[in-house]
């Protein structure tokens, strides 16, 4: 090991010693790894304006972090009422045999879509895989409800649902978006918030329509998925009001 | 201490935080975006500090947080809009052979070699080397473990030493 590999070593471990110091005296280019700090050119003039943009801030009254998200949350289950109460719950009708498994998607889809915005914007990161454990769980259960049947119809005839799904889903989008810019961008709550936001097209279509395997998983989980990678796109591009983790 | 009596209500208890840790933020963040930007993202992560307060988990430690936003912000800028390289032609400046650690031609250099590395990497050195974090705070503060901080700062280092080999090298 060179003297050089050595230095390198010893500052990636804070092992700094003696003989390491007697190198960088002799090399410059190590010499400039252990550079000292510069002098500070943070001006006092600007550090004033700073100090006084901040208590501006401070007469605003903070909004606790959670409000936004159960705002959204709520929202998002007052849409998927409204939507499944206009367009009927033509599925949960059209099978008696399969309302178990209709019913516990549907209520797995709800708590996605109410939920997910709140987990995703925890204040723990580890929360957000709360949302993608819901998210993970509802393509099982949304086919397992479909009971195995196989479409008689043509594949595209199916395509309002699409529609249906891009639709009540555009609103919850740029909601979760709009609360997503209250924290630093990050793609994996982005995705969260997207596949909750989208849970709320996902879940109206899950009691509206009686759609076979290939229609749902064409036109409902696959535009659901979509919506959600979407998401990080939506939030990339807007603004960032704070950048607290 | 002082951040729990920020979130009680106490402004001067912000303002204690702001004078004690300003100029460090500040410095770190000319390290990570060049000195153009450090001024508006300095702002930028303060003002994150006061309108996300209710996000602060009490028994928290204030430190690794505020470098968190402040990286955030740095990140953040580093994505939108390129660089600011310190030299017209992106070159990085030679220093004289007997250049002392204070000496601004070599913090220039240092300065232009850290603005070649990847983020991630001159994070990790910048919160090591400059601003006297460990690696579990460096750790905490990233949201990493302290391994994958440790490989980060090890590969940042020999890529900082290989960009200041121009500056001559002892045998």
């Amino acid at each position: 090991m060179t003297a050089h590999q050595r230095l390198v070593e010893h500052l990636a471990e804070g092992l700094l010693d003696k003989e390491d110091h007697a190198h960088a005296a002799r090399c410059p280019a190590c010499r400039a790894l252990l550079a000292a700090e510069g002098p500070d050119v943070f001006g006092a003039e600007a550090e004033a304006a700073l100090l006084d943009a901040a208590r501006r801030e401070l007469k605003r009254r903070a909004m606790p972090w959670w409000l936004p998200a159960v705002l959204v949350g709520l929202g998002n289950g007052l849409l998927a009422a409204a939507a499944v109460f206009i367009l009927q719950a033509g599925n949960w009708q059209a099978s008696a045999a399969r309302h178990g498994l209709l019913l516990t998607a549907g209520i797995w889809l709800a708590v996605l879509a109410t939920l997910g915005a709140l987990f995703a914007l925890a204040p723990r990161r580890q929360w957000v895989w709360a949302v993608y454990g819901l998210a993970a769980g509802a393509p099982p259960l949304v086919l397992l409800s479909v009971g195995g049947r196989l479409s008689a119809e043509p594949l595209l005839a199916g395509a309002h649902c699409l529609t249906t799904c891009v639709s009540l889903s555009a609103l919850p989008l740029l909601a979760g978006a709009w609360v997503l810019t209250r924290v630093a961008y990050s793609p994996m709550r982005a995705l969260a918030v997207g596949l909750g936001s989208a849970g709320v097209g996902l879940l109206v279509l899950q009691l509206h329509c009686d759609g076979a395997m290939a229609h749902v998983l064409t036109f409902h989980l696959l535009p659901w998925a979509a919506l959600g990678v979407l998401a990080i796109a939506l939030r990339r591009v807007l603004p960032t009001r704070s950048y607290a983790p | 201490m002082l951040m729990e009596r920020f979130l009680g209500g106490d402004s001067t208890a912000f303002e204690a935080l702001f004078v004690r840790h300003a100029r460090r933020v500040h410095a770190y963040l000319r390290r990570m975006v060049g000195p153009a930007m450090a001024d508006d993202l300095t702002q930028s992560t303060f003002l994150s500090v006061v309108r996300s307060r209710s996000r602060f988990q009490q028994g928290a430690r204030f430190r690794p947080w505020l470098y968190a936003i402040a990286s955030n912000a740095a990140r953040d800028h580093v994505r939108r809009a390129r660089f600011e390289q310190p030299t017209e032609d992106g070159d990085t400046p030679d220093a004289p052979a007997d250049a002392t650690p204070s000496d601004p031609l070599l913090q220039r250099a240092v300065q232009t070699a850290l603005a070649q590395l990847p983020v991630a990497q001159r994070q990790a050195i910048v919160l090591h080397r400059f601003q006297g974090f460990s690696f579990s705070e460096i750790a905490e503060t990233l949201g990493l473990t302290e391994s994958a901080v440790k490989v980060r700062a090890h590969r940042g280092y020999l890529r900082l030493r290989g960009l200041l080999a121009h500056l001559g090298e002892a045998p």
